[in-house]
């Protein structure tokens, strides 16, 4: 394996140039993906909070009496379908009108027009059945009327989707244009030692033995353009969490780094350039 | 050794050995002769494993060539080497590093390749060359090497194609005794060979081909 390892690293010094260029071209793949994988995985984050953080409010009937009311809530819960169900009473949502609107103007009214409500928060797994939660609901003998900000909802489930293809397209882009470069890469220097490997292949070296520094190549090609991009990514990092940022633009503190980044990538890395490598030499033929 | 049974191979429809048939006997040295074109390199390339008879059957010890499949090759040609008449020398290397390669191949240890490397050059007289580049080396000296090189794993059969071709008859005298010297310790050796001089007076057996054909 040191032999490998060695032979491998020597004829990637040989080829010092083109070997630069393609660490460095799959660095800067490398880096674009982690971003967009990145931005996709807080994008997941965002969507999720928002949809946890929107409530059905389900208005009550008048005159339901303190059982009743019980009585629903209670029935609401045995439904497995809401994370968090909590009644808002008439008074109390009054009382928090009184906070926005001038208390005067209530008064003027001369009695409270507002329904007692339930703030019912779906769970995230059951979003999918929004639809029929509501018709079931609405014709629930308590009950007046639904609210959902369904639009916003609809069109925060329609960024995502949209985002996410666009985001897995590009992913799928940069990932090929990684493989080709490994590919173009390795078999450039294939060919280079063409007349060497053909005396190996004329004294009994078996395909293994002709293919390994080669795979070796490809994987350190992987693992030096993913590591650079990994560590561009946790500079960017720490420029964008520095003090003056954040002050600068407070929104950037939610964003997450998932730390799995920093070991997923250069695993990435070498994978993707031993399967670029081993696709480059294709079969070994002795003639 | 080695056994030739009806054997056929046409490059391009054109036939280049017809209905050739002979065995070797293990231990043996055998030339094989003829004019230009006559399928000499052919016929050591089939038995080498580099082409594969379009007819008829061929074996080399357990080796059955005419269905051998590419992952039994390198395994073949641990048994066979071959002497080119170019060499086939890294001219990058050293004489040292260029006969320890097949050694190398095999995954022998550093140690035991060092100690035979160099008992192999002192039989063809090259041991106080060892550091040379083998580009730096006259093409008797070339010669030399590669013969090192196809010796250095003990094998059942060497196969040499115009192994003098291009030396002087000193040199050429020279490679023929290392190939006999080699041939005494039990290996069976094929040399391909137009030059009648290399096998004048001796005992070793003869094939004469013509047009793809043996004709005695």
């Amino acid at each position: 394996m040191n032999n490998y390892l060695g032979y491998a690293i020597k004829n990637l010094w040989t080829n010092k140039w083109s070997t630069l260029m393609a660490i460095l071209s799959i660095a800067v793949c490398f880096f674009i993906i982690t971003l967009i994988a990145i931005g996709l995985y807080n994008l997941n984050i965002f969507t999720k909070k928002l949809s946890n953080k929107a409530a059905m409010v389900i208005y009550l009937k008048n005159g339901l009496s303190q059982t009743e009311i019980a009585q629903f809530t209670e029935s609401l819960q045995q439904k497995n379908v809401f994370s968090k169900i909590k009644f808002i009473s008439k008074e109390e949502a009054l009382k928090e009108m009184k906070d926005i609107i001038e208390p005067s103007l209530i008064e003027l009214i001369g009695f409270n027009p507002l329904s007692d409500t339930v703030e019912a928060f779906i769970k995230d797994e059951k979003l999918n059945t929004l639809e029929e939660i509501k018709k079931e609901l609405k014709n629930h003998k308590y009950v007046e009327d639904i609210y959902y900000p369904t639009n916003i909802i609809n069109i925060l489930k329609m960024l995502k989707i949209t985002l996410w293809n666009l985001g897995i397209v590009i992913l799928s882009l940069l990932g090929l244009s990684i493989f080709f470069i490994i590919y173009a890469t390795v078999k450039n220097h294939y060919w280079k030692k063409e007349e060497e490997i053909e005396i190996l292949k004329l004294l009994g070296a078996t395909p293994s033995y002709i293919r390994y520094p080669f795979l070796t190549e490809g994987g350190l090609l992987g693992i030096a353009g993913s590591l650079i991009a990994a560590l561009s990514i946790f500079f960017l990092y720490f420029i964008l969490y520095s003090k003056e940022m954040i002050d600068y633009l407070p929104a950037i503190s939610q964003l997450i780094l998932p730390t799995e980044v920093f070991y997923l990538l250069p695993s990435a890395g070498m994978l993707l350039g031993i399967i670029s490598s081993l696709i480059a030499l294709g079969k070994i033929r002795y003639q | 050794m080695i056994t030739f049974l009806g054997v056929y191979k046409y490059y391009d429809s054109v036939p280049v050995l017809q209905s050739v048939s002979f065995k070797i006997e293990k231990g043996e040295l055998i030339f094989i002769t003829g004019p230009s074109g006559a399928g000499k390199t052919t016929l050591l390339k089939l038995i080498f494993g580099s082409e594969k008879p379009d007819e008829g059957e061929i074996k080399v010890g357990d080796f059955e060539l005419s269905r051998i499949r590419q992952s039994e090759i390198p395994h073949l040609r641990r048994i066979v080497t071959f002497v080119f008449q170019d060499f086939k020398l890294r001219q990058d290397l050293t004489v040292y590093e260029n006969v320890a390669l097949p050694l190398i191949v095999m995954g022998q240890k550093e140690r035991d390749i060092k100690q035979k490397v160099y008992d192999t050059l002192k039989n063809v007289s090259l041991r106080h060359k060892a550091d040379t580049l083998v580009r730096t080396l006259s093409g008797g000296e070339q010669q030399r090497v590669a013969i090192a090189r196809a010796v250095i794993t003990n094998p059942r059969v060497i196969l040499a194609d115009e192994p003098t071709g291009n030396l002087d008859p000193d040199t050429s005298k020279d490679v023929m005794n290392l190939f006999k010297s080699v041939n005494a310790l039990g290996c069976t050796v094929v040399i391909a060979t137009h030059n009648p001089e290399l096998f004048k007076n001796t005992s070793y057996r003869v094939l004469h081909l013509k047009e793809g054909k043996i004709i005695q």
